[in-house]
């Protein structure tokens, strides 16, 4: 009787704290790839105000550098590896991004909305 | 290619040089010639570890590894300025040197080698040359500029360069505690960006120089500002006792 209470108890008090750790750690993250010097896809949408997570994987045989003075971030990226860079949280807006090594080619945008409106 | 090249160079090379400057204008260990190529040729045997272990590197601890390496250079880098103004000790600024060459030059290392086709050699060596060069005449210029104010009895414009040139260095190992999630902060407001964008050359310039961000985050300014009065309060206690 006492360990179907405490049972009870314990599901009743672990249930929200095991909902809200999960609401904590969610991260959104979104995956772009880099081929013949090009970022796919060039537009990435993101929600404001959130952290997210930006997985890149260099499918390159040469090295590249994700560069974006708008964002703050800096990151070699090794061929044929992937690599994970966190953003945010930021405002609504545009943030360019380039791969240093090839910008005339490598240019891509995080496109920022408020949440209802990102995809 | 070539303006690529030339750009390249110029980014990785800059800090190099304008750290070698600055530690032989604003401390008392100027490094002879001898000693700056054997930072630089360890330095380089750094870089090529780097081009070879990188991808091992960035992969490890769950993607932070080639950050959590770049953070430990540069708050050793900050540590070494420190202790090189305080000391003079022209060891302390080898070892700092060193430590940057491997920083920033293994970018440029991994750029040579991975572009380095024979088709693209001829331009890749053109545009690093002049990237050289652009960065040696800038940092000649520096040099005697520093030089005058030194001559103008104003030492206390060549502390603070230093210091905030090293302060720079926390704000970037902060940034890269932000990109991999080691830490977080709060978006602040600021946006400089219609003042003196980073892309502009003013701009490239005053981040190399003073970590110049237009757009700060509220980690990076704090910890820009605990650094610069860390930094100074260092080196001014060192002063104070030395009286």
């Amino acid at each position: 009787m006492l360990r179907t209470k405490v049972s009870s108890l314990s599901f009743a008090l672990g249930l929200p704290l095991a909902t809200c750790s999960f609401a904590l750690w969610a991260e959104e993250s979104y995956t772009i790839i880099l081929k013949n010097h090009l970022f796919t896809p060039a537009h990435v949408e993101v929600p404001a105000n959130r952290k997210v997570k930006l997985i890149i994987e260099n499918q390159d045989p040469q090295v590249e550098e994700f560069d974006s003075f708008d964002l703050n971030r800096e990151k070699v990226l090794f061929p044929n590896r992937k690599s994970v860079i966190y953003i945010g949280p930021l405002a609504p807006g545009e943030y360019s991004f380039f791969g240093e090594f090839s910008p005339n080619t490598a240019q891509g945008i995080v496109i920022v909305k408020e949440p209802n409106n990102a995809s | 290619m070539l303006l690529n090249a030339v750009v390249v160079s110029v980014n990785q090379l800059l800090p190099v040089t304008v750290l070698w400057v600055l530690l032989a204008q604003c401390t008392n260990a100027a490094l002879p010639l001898k000693t700056t190529l054997i930072a630089l040729s360890a330095g380089l045997v750094g870089c090529f570890g780097i081009w070879f272990l990188g991808g091992e590197i960035a992969s490890s601890f769950d993607y932070r590894g080639f950050e959590l390496l770049q953070i430990g250079l540069l708050l050793s880098l900050f540590c070494l300025m420190i202790a090189t103004k305080r000391t003079g000790h022209t060891a302390l600024a080898a070892l700092a040197f060193g430590l940057a060459v491997v920083l920033y030059l293994h970018h440029l290392a991994s750029f040579a080698f991975s572009y380095s086709k024979p088709a693209d050699g001829q331009t890749l060596a053109i545009g690093t040359s002049l990237g050289v060069g652009i960065c040696l005449s800038f940092s000649i210029l520096l040099f005697f500029f520093l030089d005058w104010l030194k001559s103008k009895h104003l030492p206390w414009l060549l502390l603070l360069l230093l210091a905030l040139h090293g302060a720079s260095k926390v704000s970037i190992a902060l940034d890269l505690a932000l990109q991999v999630d080691l830490i977080s902060a709060a978006r602040l407001e600021i946006d400089l960006r219609q003042i003196v964008d980073e892309h502009s050359v003013v701009g490239r310039v005053l981040r190399v120089l003073v970590g110049y961000e237009a757009t700060p985050n509220a980690a990076t300014l704090a910890g820009f500002g605990g650094a610069l009065i860390t930094f100074l309060g260092c080196t001014y206690w060192r002063t104070a006792h030395a009286k």
